[in-house]
């Protein structure tokens, strides 16, 4: 359980460290790498920019991905992984604060996987994100890789 | 003329026939009649085959019968009888003459009459022809009374002629006799004197005893003639005087004195008064033998005379005869003719479609026209018998006895009136009523009404839009077909400028501006000449040179045969209204001009608006979820160093930044309730709320609420906003109804001004109606939030919902006895 590896992508540090702080709490210890950026998450996802080399066909067992992002927009990046044939099987989960319809109907245009907002209450933020993590890392059967 | 047609058909041969035959006819008639006629008037009678043959059968039979009646005449009638000889002259001229007058006959060309134009012109003429007809009757009359006369006193005076010729030989005889008398008387005194036997007496006797009655029968026979008289008193004296001597003789030898006897024999006496006797009794005869000879002469020439006076009598009848039958038959050429033409009229009388009927005046219908009978329903045995004013409930403004009384003074009448038919219609007609006088001067009304109520509702009617065009707003101009103005209302003279009189006979390119290419009049042209309507926009110059715009439609007008007779044009002056027009042209443009800067301002501000939604949904609320997350993390994380002060100020800060969450949460609701486009379709509404009702039981499990939905309740709506609405409502009845034991909670449907309202009443706190006002506003509240916690914005929300499906929501509610929430859902709005 230990060598799935969670892509977190979110600008905000704070919510960073709480996400961070709500999976500790959650026990759930897998790798956890951290885009800032949509290009970012990009690079690590594709081997570009500072991951170049980087093993691409090891995709992260789950991706948090905020929508707001600087330079490449959460929907973007969805939209290049859905595009990409390699990561377009790759459960990807929208962890935003925003609830505009037009996003939620947005984000599963483009296949993504789940979608869940983000509780103000930090106890309902570390139960969300437990729940979440024990579903996709344990429960959930991983995609196929892709050939 | 049909007859003569008719008669001429007869095969040749025939006509010929009957001609010799009507020939030998005459022929034989003045051959059973010569006895009495004699050689009087030879060929009259055969005249009459000539004419009969050319009336009947032509002028070939015609001709015939002239040249066998002359034969005839020539052959048997003239003398001498049996033969070709001609004794005199005037056989001769008057078997020219007959030969002349019956070529004339078999020539006479067909009479042919002028018919009459008018049969009231005939009769104007009719009084001539009547003198003329008069005059040769009585020429005729008067020549044959003329000849009668003539013919008369030749008779007579031939007859005298003939008493003449025997009273000569009477005188004749009587001379003769008076002679063989006294030679008698003689002989017989001779022989006795020889003899003395006085039985040679007896002639002497008888002739002395005849002799004084002879010389009386001879003096009465020569009474007329003075020269015979005084012959007869010499042969008296003579006759006296030797019966004396004779005497004496014979009393001599009674006396036997035979010497003196002797003597007076041998003296001769006696041969010398014979002698004398004799040369005188010669001179008498010779005398009425002259006076024969002379009185033969004057009857020969009287018996010529009148041969002469009959053939030229004759000749002239002839002449009139020819000329009367000319006449007659002309006359009856005439007649047959105006039959004919009465006849005509009488079928054009028939024909017309005016009511033609006849009264004598003061009587009753007796001729009643076929257009009569059309018009006012009336059969001719309905009508004929019948008064006409009455009748026909005749009546004119003034009184028919004014109308009669005009008709009697003028002998015509014209003007209006009015009648009823059969089926009780009314008519208004127009009368020409004329008054004949016959020539036994009755009176009869010539009635000829012709029907004008048709006519006169038209002109009316005519009137009416004569009226209308005159007084319509719009001009109208008629044109003939050749485009030439023929009548321009008062309308159109208030908009070119151009009077009546001006337009008229002119051509409309008279306002021609040059606005125009020569394409739009050929298209105009091509549509009237296609039967079609033109509408369009003109623009015009008027009469002082400006230019105006004008709406048209101009229509051709057609007659029955499908003939373009006019164009019509209605106009109006549109350049007011296009100045309108143009003006509010410009202000739409402005104004939409001013609605897509206005649009885009609100684009923006919506898409601003959505930005800041977006950015209050994620941005804000992540501070808040670092806030509370991080006062979580200094409890958990640095509790022991906080006492329970301080671990409870974390708890609040921790609950209002929860706070701030809901509120955000429920704002960006209210936003979303906004913008969110409307789906309608048909919802459950009791479905609806049972769904709601469920959730709610769930969330309070303590409470105890009696819910109370209608059943059916149905609406059109946004299912999702409606949901949203209901459960507002709900939850706040929920909430209100805290502090009741027993709450209970309806939805149901009431009726509101006629139209269907839903409500969710409850028996909760309610509030005060005073502070109703406030109830629906954002963030406002009327209970403290203590004692019900709330963010405001729920019912806010709710009235958005309605007003966004085009309904209304109120509330009744009294304070501690429940509220009531009434809305209705505009009825197919959105």
């Amino acid at each position: 359980m230990n060598t799935k590896t969670i892509l977190l992508v979110e600008d905000d540090p704070s919510d960073i460290d709480l996400t961070k702080r709500a999976l500790a709490k959650g026990h759930i210890l897998n790798n956890l790498v951290v885009a800032s950026d949509g290009q970012e998450a990009l690079d690590y996802l594709f081997g570009t920019g500072a991951y170049a080399g980087r093993d691409i066909s090891d995709f992260p067992a789950l991706t948090l991905m905020d929508l707001k992002l600087p330079k490449v927009s959460g929907l973007d990046v969805l939209r290049r992984i859905r595009a990409e044939t390699v990561t377009r099987r790759m459960p990807v989960v929208i962890l935003t604060s925003s609830r505009e319809e037009q996003d939620i109907a947005a984000g599963y245009d483009l296949g993504v996987n789940s979608y869940i907002r983000k509780p103000v209450d930090f106890e309902q933020f570390v139960q969300s994100v437990v729940q979440l993590g024990l579903y996709w890392l344990v429960l959930n059967e991983d995609p196929p890789k892709v050939k | 003329m049909n007859r003569e047609k008719l008669l001429k058909a007869l095969p040749a041969i025939e006509r010929y026939a009957s001609t010799v035959l009507a020939v030998v006819c005459t022929l034989g008639l003045r051959l059973v009649l010569d006895p009495v006629l004699g050689d009087r008037a030879p060929f009259m009678f055969f005249i009459l085959p000539i004419w009969v043959a050319k009336r009947l059968w032509g002028r070939g039979p015609g001709l015939l019968a002239t040249l066998l009646g002359g034969i005839s005449v020539w052959y048997f009638i003239l003398e001498p009888g049996f033969s070709f000889a001609v004794k005199n002259r005037a056989d001769a001229f008057n078997l020219a003459g007959y030969f002349v007058i019956g070529v004339g006959i078999s020539f006479l060309g067909q009479v042919t009459t002028r018919p009459p134009a008018s049969l009231a012109e005939d009769g104007k003429s009719s009084k001539f022809r009547v003198v003329r007809q008069t005059a040769v009757l009585a020429a005729a009359v008067l020549i044959l009374a003329g000849m009668g006369l003539l013919l008369l006193r030749d008779f007579r005076r031939t007859q005298d002629a003939e008493g003449w010729v025997i009273h000569t030989y009477q005188v004749i005889n009587s001379a003769e006799s008076l002679r063989s008398l006294m030679v008698d008387a003689e002989a017989g005194q001779r022989d006795f004197l020889m003899t003395g036997d006085e039985r040679f007496l007896a002639p002497y006797n008888s002739a002395v005893a005849a002799l004084p009655r002879n010389l009386d029968e001879l003096k009465g026979l020569t009474s007329d003639n003075p020269a015979q008289q005084a012959r007869w008193n010499q042969i008296n004296g003579i006759v006296d005087m030797r019966l004396a001597m004779l005497e004496r003789g014979i009393e001599m030898r009674k006396a036997s004195e035979v010497e003196q006897v002797n003597a007076a024999l041998r003296s001769g006496q006696a041969e010398q008064s014979m002698n004398k006797l004799r040369s005188t009794l010669d001179a008498v005869m010779r005398e009425e033998r002259r006076l024969l000879v002379g009185r033969r002469a004057e009857t020969e020439l009287r018996a010529s005379r009148g041969r002469w006076v009959l053939g030229l009598g004759s000749t002239v009848l002839i002449i009139l005869l020819v000329f009367a039958s000319v006449v007659i038959e002309r006359e009856t050429v005439r007649r047959e003719e105006i039959a004919q033409a009465l006849r005509r009229h009488a079928d054009l009388l028939e024909q017309a479609h005016d009511s033609l009927f006849t009264w004598p005046l003061g009587g009753a219908i007796d001729y009643w026209s076929r257009g009569a009978e059309t018009l006012y329903g009336y059969s001719r045995e309905e009508a004929v018998g019948r008064s006409s004013h009455e009748f026909l409930q005749t009546s004119h403004p003034l009184g028919m006895a004014q109308v009669d009384f005009m008709l009697e003074r003028e002998g015509q009448w014209k003007g209006e009136l009015t009648q009823s038919t059969k089926d009780g219609r009314k008519l208004i007609v127009e009368g020409l009523w004329k008054l004949a006088v016959d020539a036994k001067g009755n009176k009869t009304v010539l009635e000829a009404n012709r029907d004008i109520t048709e006519h006169k509702r038209a002109e009316a009617e005519n009137l009416l839009l004569a009226t209308a065009i005159e007084q319509a707003a719009e001009s109208v101009v008629i044109t003939d077909r050749d485009a030439k103005i023929q009548y321009a209302n008062p309308a159109f003279t208030r908009t070119t400028g151009y009077t009546h009189v001006e337009a008229l006979g002119q051509n409309p390119r008279l306002l021609k501006s040059g606005q125009h290419d020569a394409q739009f009049y050929q298209e105009l042209w091509a549509t009237l000449a296609a039967g079609k309507l033109w509408r369009g926009e003109f623009t015009n110059r008027r009469k002082d040179g400006t230019l105006y715009m004008e709406e048209a439609t101009v229509a051709p007008v057609r007659d029955a045969s499908g003939e373009i007779t006019n164009y019509i044009a209605i106009k109006s002056d549109i350049t007011e209204r296009k100045r309108g027009e143009e003006e509010v042209r410009l202000l739409n443009v402005e104004l939409e001009q001013r609605v897509r800067a206005r649009t885009e301002e609100l684009e923006t501000a919506n898409r601003e608006l959505e930005a800041f939604a977006h950015s209050v949904s994620h941005d804000l609320r992540a501070p808040l979820r670092g806030i509370d997350g991080w006062s979580l993390a200094l409890l958990e994380d640095c509790g022991e160093h906080l006492d329970a002060q301080g671990q409870k100020y974390l708890e609040r800060v921790r609950s209002e930044a929860q706070r701030m969450g809901r509120l955000i949460d429920d704002l960006l609701h209210l936003s979303r309730v906004s913008r969110a486009e409307l789906v309608p379709s048909t919802i459950d509404l009791t479905a609806l709320a049972e769904t709601i009702i469920a959730r709610l039981k769930e969330a309070h499990p303590g409470r105890c609420i009696e819910f109370v939905v209608a059943p059916q309740l149905q609406c059109t709506g946004d299912a999702r906003l409606l949901e949203i609405a209901l459960t507002n409502l709900l939850d706040n009845a929920v909430k209100f109804t805290g502090p009741r034991a027993a709450a209970r909670i309806e939805f149901g449907t009431t009726e509101c001004e006629g139209n269907p309202a839903f409500f969710v009443g409850d028996n909760g706190v309610g509030f005060d109606m005073a502070h109703a006002g406030m109830l629906f506003g954002p963030f406002q509240r009327l209970h403290k939030a203590s004692e019900f916690p709330g963010t405001g914005i729920g019912l806010a929300t709710v009235q958005r919902v309605i007003h966004r499906h085009g309904g209304h929501i109120w509330a009744e509610a009294q304070a501690g006895a429940g509220a009531k929430l009434y809305f209705t859902l505009g009825a197919g709005k959105r």
